[in-house]
């Protein structure tokens, strides 16, 4: 018989042990992997009359900011939000088979930044992995003696994520599209990258690339890359707040004001995925946690500094925003055409979002109709961003008039076995 | 603005009447579809996407075979393809009385052509595999006339054909009033493109048929039951048949794209006018009914959850039509309570013809609003879900 796809059959019958139910009741739940998420709870956790919680998800790209997690705070670990539902938060911890039912006060999310899946012909290569994986990778002893290396950026985390590399005896190549760098030492570099090309198959085994008058090919074992943050916002798109535009981080966000306020009642968002600057964030985060706790009012000159920070950000209007500089994530040139993957659940193109849109599918929401981007089991996590903001800057139209995917739940894909115990 | 024919909701009941009005009177641009969100937003878009012609009721049985008749066949009226496929229901029978139930209702389905094969226990648990051996099975029954489609296809082939037809459709225009003179409707009120002036006005919507039939004192007994529903991540296509679970109350099958798609009745459901969200408690019911229905299904993972109304009517069936103490130019279809998308199609040809012609074809004589004043109700007990 020809298999016709993929997909995999539908599982085995395996053990099933009995999932253990709890609610639970908080003033404040900080929920994160963001370095602010900790310096809040250890502050807040020190009050004696708040009973917080802290839910934390480490993420290597933040180590080097160090902040460690004071003993006095309250914490589920390996635990993630599922979403908010009428009756409840739902978080679950698939280690100990524990599912959570929470009312909440306050949520204050510090969820932080995701590499974008980057845009460029045959991106859908195995062997192309984000500054995130490849970083966790590192962590889990992945042994890169030898390899080679490309890195696709030249921000601070494209230089971090080389540093890594080559600390573990990688080889590292960075293309960057900047025109030219300070000198560097320990990897190669190729600056003025415009387009790139991923070759090999069924595995990359490297990227041709073009810079303004030359041509060339680098061979890999694994390309990583470090174009662009995305902040990670579906718990609050969920939540229905509003969102906005960081120019700082030139990306999607959720509009928050000084405070950290969202426009859905009692959700708080801050760190990264608002936008700060990375050299921002401890100082941002010690100065809300004033704000969050109720006491010890900022000075003006606290306050001055907190509003620097808020600017730096540089937050502008959803609605109008019309994407015009190439975005940091798309390295596939000015043609639209080609395997340049936008949505990898579903294999959705460049040319396959742009041409529906022509078509007069004029929302995110019908393209995910007509094309079902977003449909997959990432369910829009990597693809609606990308989408939308190169629908922007290839169409110049504003990302307001283009909308997102409705986020619903659950937040991350969550098995029948964990929510399927008894009803009591 | 001005046009003759108003249709209040851009789903795939008042595009379809839309397009039909079109064909019959040749005046598409005399036809404004208004649509608060945007096409296929409200129910349209958030069904099971299956259709079957086993009603318990007469009225509705007959109507559902000229109903499917015509919806297998619009893909040639909007030159789309809606992914048709016929899957089968199967019904699972735990207990006594339901299967004396289903064998009554047998006998009646093999009359109208429509016979449904029957298999034991034992069968049951062979020929579907993938469902977990449960003691207290007694039989069960399979409908492989009815299937399933791609409701996006239908709305948008349909909206393509209005289009093409001079039909002018404004989304994100919400009606808040119809607007009565000389007991005869002139117009509706929206927000925010203001006042429509229209002669007819047909009011294609689910749920908020309530809003409108309190509102204008149209006596048409409806109540939204809010259904929430999910996919999973997507596998090989296995489960092609809509298994209907009597005794967990629960629905399941997969899609063409894999995913299993399903729901199930907690008892416990939100009633009214009240926000499309979702809960645990019905999350945790349905997770529990699949775990017990489906072989494997501990290991697979839910992807998305959304929900829906079930817009209920006293006798679980729809109505098409106007009562004669109404405004002059005031139609309504809606009521469907859990099986609209499958009558849709045909309910706007239908509707259409009675608009332009002021005579209900016989078939949907039953559905008339009139029915509730004279208690001449529809006895209808096939609800899924």
């Amino acid at each position: 018989m020809v298999k016709s796809s993929g997909l995999p059959n539908i599982p085995q019958e395996a053990d099933y042990v009995e999932p253990e139910y709890e609610d639970i009741d908080k003033d404040i739940v900080i929920i994160g992997s963001d370095p602010s998420a900790v310096i809040i709870a250890n502050e807040i956790s020190s009050y004696r009359s708040i009973d917080s919680l802290l839910i934390y998800d480490h993420n290597p790209i933040y180590e080097d900011l160090n902040v460690k997690i004071d003993s006095g705070v309250e914490r589920l670990d390996d635990t993630s939000y599922i979403g908010f539902f009428e009756d409840g938060h739902l978080f679950v911890n698939r280690h100990k088979r524990k599912v959570y039912r929470a009312r909440i006060n306050k949520l204050i999310f510090a969820t932080g930044t995701r590499e974008t899946y980057p845009i460029f012909e045959n991106n859908d290569l195995p062997g192309i992995v984000s500054s995130d994986l490849f970083l966790r990778l590192l962590e889990a002893g992945c042994d890169i003696r030898n390899k080679r290396i490309v890195v696709l950026g030249h921000g601070w985390w494209g230089r971090y994520v080389a540093s890594k590399a080559i600390e573990r005896k990688g080889d590292v190549t960075i293309l960057t599209s900047e025109e030219s760098v300070e000198k560097t030492s320990g990897y190669r570099i190729v600056t003025g990258v415009k387009e790139v090309r991923g070759e090999g198959y069924p595995i990359i085994k490297g990227l041709k690339y073009s810079t303004n008058d030359t041509k060339g090919f680098v061979e890999a074992d694994l390309v990583v890359s470090a174009l662009h943050r995305q902040p990670v916002i579906e718990p609050l798109l969920q939540l229905k707040a509003e969102p906005a535009y960081t120019e700082n981080l030139d990306a999607v966000t959720i509009y928050t004001n000084i405070n950290g306020e969202t426009s859905a009642k009692n959700i708080y968002m801050i760190g990264e995925a608002t936008g700060t600057s990375r050299e921002d964030l401890i100082r941002e985060a010690e100065l809300l946690t004033r704000f969050f706790t109720g006491r010890n009012s900022l000075s003006e000159k606290e306050r001055d500094s907190l509003k620097n920070i808020y600017d730096r950000k540089r937050i502008v209007d959803f609605y109008s925003k019309i994407v015009t500089e190439r975005p940091r994530f798309y390295l596939g040139g000015d043609g639209i055409d080609g395997l340049k993957f936008i949505c990898l659940c579903e294999d959705i193109t460049l040319n396959d979002v742009i041409k529906t849109y022509d078509m007069g599918y004029e929302t995110l929401e019908k393209i995910k109709r007509y094309t079902a981007l977003g449909t997959g089991s990432c369910q829009g996590r990597w693809c609606k961003y990308t989408a939308l903001m190169l629908l922007s800057y290839f169409r110049k139209v504003p990302l307001g008039s283009l909308g997102l995917i409705r986020q619903r739940p659950p937040l991350e894909p969550v098995e029948i076995g964990l929510l399927g115990g008894e009803i009591s | 603005m001005r046009c003759k024919y108003i249709i209040v909701g851009g789903g795939v009941v008042g595009l379809s009447t839309a397009l039909h009005l079109a064909i019959l009177t040749n005046e598409g641009p005399e036809i404004c579809v208004l649509e608060k969100d945007f096409v296929g937003y409200g129910n349209s878009g958030r069904n099971g996407g299956r259709y079957r012609v086993h009603f318990g009721a007469e009225e509705n049985l007959r109507f559902a075979i000229e109903a499917i008749k015509y919806l297998k066949s619009i893909d040639k009226l909007i030159d789309y393809n809606p992914l048709i496929t016929t899957t089968g229901y199967l019904w699972l029978i735990f207990d006594e009385e339901a299967y004396k139930n289903m064998r009554k209702h047998a006998e009646n389905f093999r009359r109208y052509g429509v016979p449904l094969k029957e298999f034991s226990a034992e069968e049951t648990f062979k020929r579907y595999f993938f469902l977990k051996p449960r003691k207290d099975l007694i039989a069960s029954f399979l409908g492989p006339q009815d299937g399933s489609f791609h409701p996006d296809s239908i709305v948008y082939g349909l909206r393509r054909s209005c289009e093409r037809r001079g039909v002018r459709i404004f989304e994100r225009t919400y009606v808040s009033n119809v607007i009565i003179k000389d007991s005869r409707v002139i117009g509706v009120e929206t927000i925010p493109k203001g006042f429509f002036q229209g002669d007819n006005i047909i009011l294609a919507v689910n749920e908020d048929l309530k809003y409108f039939s309190d509102k204008l004192g149209l006596g048409i007994p409806i109540e939204p039951v809010r259904k929430e529903i999910m996919v999973t991540e997507p596998f090989r296509y296995t489960i092609d048949v809509f298994v209907i679970d009597g005794q967990l109350k629960m629905y399941f099958s997969q899609t063409l794209k894999g995913e299993i798609i399903g729901s199930v009745k907690t008892g416990r459901e939100a009633r009214g006018l009240v926000e499309r969200e979702n809960t645990i408690l019905w999350l945790r019911y349905f997770a529990r009914a699949l775990r017990i229905a489906l072989r494997g299904s501990e290991s697979i993972r839910i992807m998305r959850l959304w929900s829906g109304f079930y817009d209920m009517t006293p006798d679980s069936s729809h109505v098409i039509g106007r009562s004669r103490d109404w405004p002059e130019g005031l139609y309504v279809a809606g009521g469907f309570s859990g099986h609209g998308f499958m009558f849709g199609p045909y309910t706007g040809k239908v509707l259409a013809e009675y608009v332009v012609t002021g005579k209900m074809p016989e078939i949907a004589e039953p559905f008339t609003p009139e029915r509730f004043k004279t208690g001449r109700l529809i006895h209808e007990t096939f609800v899924i879900g």
